[in-house]
């Protein structure tokens, strides 16, 4: 199981459901993915910034510098299923 | 500490605070229908800062311990946490419509900090010391703290030494070598039933002469002397009487107010802030002014969000949502709401270093918020009411809607476009009038200060010769 770090910016005025659609990505990825909150916990090397809109308030550079997997999420683009694929594969990816 | 909404709620369970409401002391204030919605909101409060979707605005780190705190007790370090604060707001008010409270003992806490800086560096005393004691007790129990400024005031054209009765200005009756004992009341205190302690300030710039009333501590609401006279809002009994017809059963009507009397009220040194310091008053209640009005673009943004919301589903009940004119209306609120923001947002880009280290907004675009507040909010809710109807002034009672005897013609009646029950039509009309009547826009008028304080400020600050010496240069004025 991959384990995953989730972040997430405040939520002031976002522009969809940014928890409606984590829980989207969480349900297909099943047991595949370990969820955990990035201040509680250690031993991933991906990390999840869900952001409610582009101005994107929470930019996750912190966990690039340290050398950790960031994947952003500014809107609902893609598939839950395909959001998976991502992060379950490697290299940096913004959506 | 208090971290969950249960503990907060228990809190008030103990603090056992004298609360009277309609006349009568409240023995199970946690239990009153009519502080339930209040209770939820400022609890709503605790409830998001554990929210992993929701912390990033809601909690801070101190400066003062390294810890993470509720950012309800956060001094600002920075422009980025002036504007944390009104995104925090906005966000707040999505979940309950209503006002959460607790930025005004937020305001307090600031515009203190920042002014015992101040006081020490001229007289050499030591009550920022005093105060940051205080202010780590507050962040690291989590407590509410109400912010204490609006005195009774009684006569309008006299000083507080000059009233016939010298009480309705708030003051220090004895000074002791242990403490002050203080005598006198804070009215319209938001929240002040479910909060844990009272930060008392002056009400007003004052001069020679005035020094008893140049006062700032910090009192626990069950302390001896104090009690709380509950102020009765617009459909108060809706509260006892019905969810749907109350409008937004679970959080209310604005803060819930009160009148906070301290009737010989000991406090120890050790919470004394100001004492006397009559130079200082005045900047002290500027400060918390300024911090005050630079919230309600936030608070009131988030809130005619929902409103607008509210409108839009009404809309959609009635088959006028695609009405070009209903559409044009809807997006006029949005501007009206975003332009609030707008000033929020401004007021904190714009934001200072203070001596003291703490961030201060700008005085004069906050102080333009707050009165673009007090009439941009009527007009929304003018254009709520054109947008909804006259229906929402003449919906039966929810007990007609449940009556065996007449509720069928109320959902025949009542009913909107098909698949729309009429139950369902009715809540968000009732919500839509909770939002714009009575209590609700009287708060946006006088809260953080009426227009006219508003308007005094940009007779001090608004720089108005400067902008006569742009005129007269291009007029090719050399005089």
């Amino acid at each position: 199981m991959k384990r995953v770090g989730l972040k997430y910016c405040g939520g002031c005025n976002p522009s969809y459901d940014r928890v409606k659609y984590v829980r989207r990505i969480q349900k297909a990825a099943g047991t595949r993915i370990e969820w955990v909150h990035v201040e509680e916990a250690v031993g991933f090397d991906v990390v999840v910034i869900v952001t409610g809109c582009d101005r994107a308030c929470v930019e996750g550079i912190e966990y690039e510098k340290a050398g950790l997997r960031v994947v952003r999420i500014r809107h609902v683009g893609r598939a839950p299923e395909e959001m998976v694929s991502l992060l379950l594969d490697e290299g940096t990816r913004h959506d | 500490m208090i971290r969950t909404k249960e503990d907060y709620i228990e809190s008030l369970e103990n603090l056992g605070h004298r609360v009277y409401y309609k006349g009568e002391l409240v023995k199970d204030l946690t239990r009153l229908p009519a502080f339930l919605p209040h209770i939820n909101s400022a609890a709503k409060t605790y409830e998001m800062a554990l929210q992993p979707e929701f912390e990033d605005l809601l909690t801070a780190t101190s400066h003062l311990t390294g810890k993470k705190i509720s950012r309800f007790t956060h001094i600002h370090q920075s422009v980025d946490d002036l504007i944390k604060k009104v995104q925090m707001l906005r966000l707040i008010a999505h979940e309950t419509g209503s006002c959460f409270q607790r930025c005004v003992g937020f305001d307090g806490l600031n515009a203190t900090y920042m002014t015992t800086y101040d006081i020490d560096a001229k007289h050499g005393t030591r009550t920022h010391e005093r105060f940051v004691d205080y202010l780590k007790y507050i962040q690291g129990e989590n407590l509410m703290v109400v912010g204490g400024m609006t005195d009774p005031k009684g006569d309008r054209s006299k000083s507080p030494s000059q009233q016939e009765d010298p009480d309705v200005f708030t003051r220090v009756v004895e000074r002791r070598s242990d403490g002050i004992v203080l005598r006198g009341a804070k009215a319209h205190q938001t929240g002040a039933v479910n909060s844990h302690e009272i930060l008392v300030m002056p009400t007003l710039a004052l001069r020679q002469g005035d020094e008893a009333y140049a006062v700032t501590c910090a009192v626990p609401l069950n302390a001896k002397g104090v009690l709380l006279i509950f102020g009765r809002q617009t459909n108060e009994e809706r509260k006892f009487d019905s969810r749907v017809d109350a409008g937004n059963p679970d959080y209310g009507m604005v803060g819930g107010e009160a009148l906070v009397v301290f009737d010989d009220v000991f406090v120890p040194w050790e919470r004394v802030f100001m004492c006397g310091e009559v130079d200082f008053a005045g900047i002290l209640v500027e400060r918390f002014a300024t911090l005050h009005r630079q919230n309600y673009g936030g608070c009131k943004g988030g809130v005619s969000d929902v409103l607008v919301g509210a409108c839009g589903l009404a809309s959609e009940h009635q088959g006028t949502l695609k009405a070009s004119h209903i559409r044009e209306k809807l997006a006029e609120m949005m501007h009206l709401a975003e332009t609030l923001y707008a000033g929020s947002v401004a007021c904190s880009a714009m934001g200072r270093r203070t001596a003291s280290g703490a961030y201060y907004p700008d005085p004069v675009l906050a102080n333009c918020t707050k009165l673009n507040v007090s009439r941009n909010i009527y007009q929304i809710a003018r254009l709520a009411h054109d947008v909804a109807g006259g229906i929402i002034a003449t919906l039966p009672f929810e007990s007609d809607l449940r009556s065996p005897e007449i509720g069928k013609y109320v959902e025949k009646y009542m009913v909107g476009v098909k698949g729309v029950s009429a139950e369902t039509r009715i809540k968000i009309l009732r919500l839509i009038e909770n939002m714009t009547g009575g209590t609700a826009l009287v708060e946006s008028m006088h809260g953080a200060g009426s227009p006219q304080a508003q308007m005094i400020m940009y007779q001090r600050l608004g720089k108005l010769d400067m902008k006569m010496q742009w005129a007269k240069k291009l007029a090719g004025i050399e005089e």
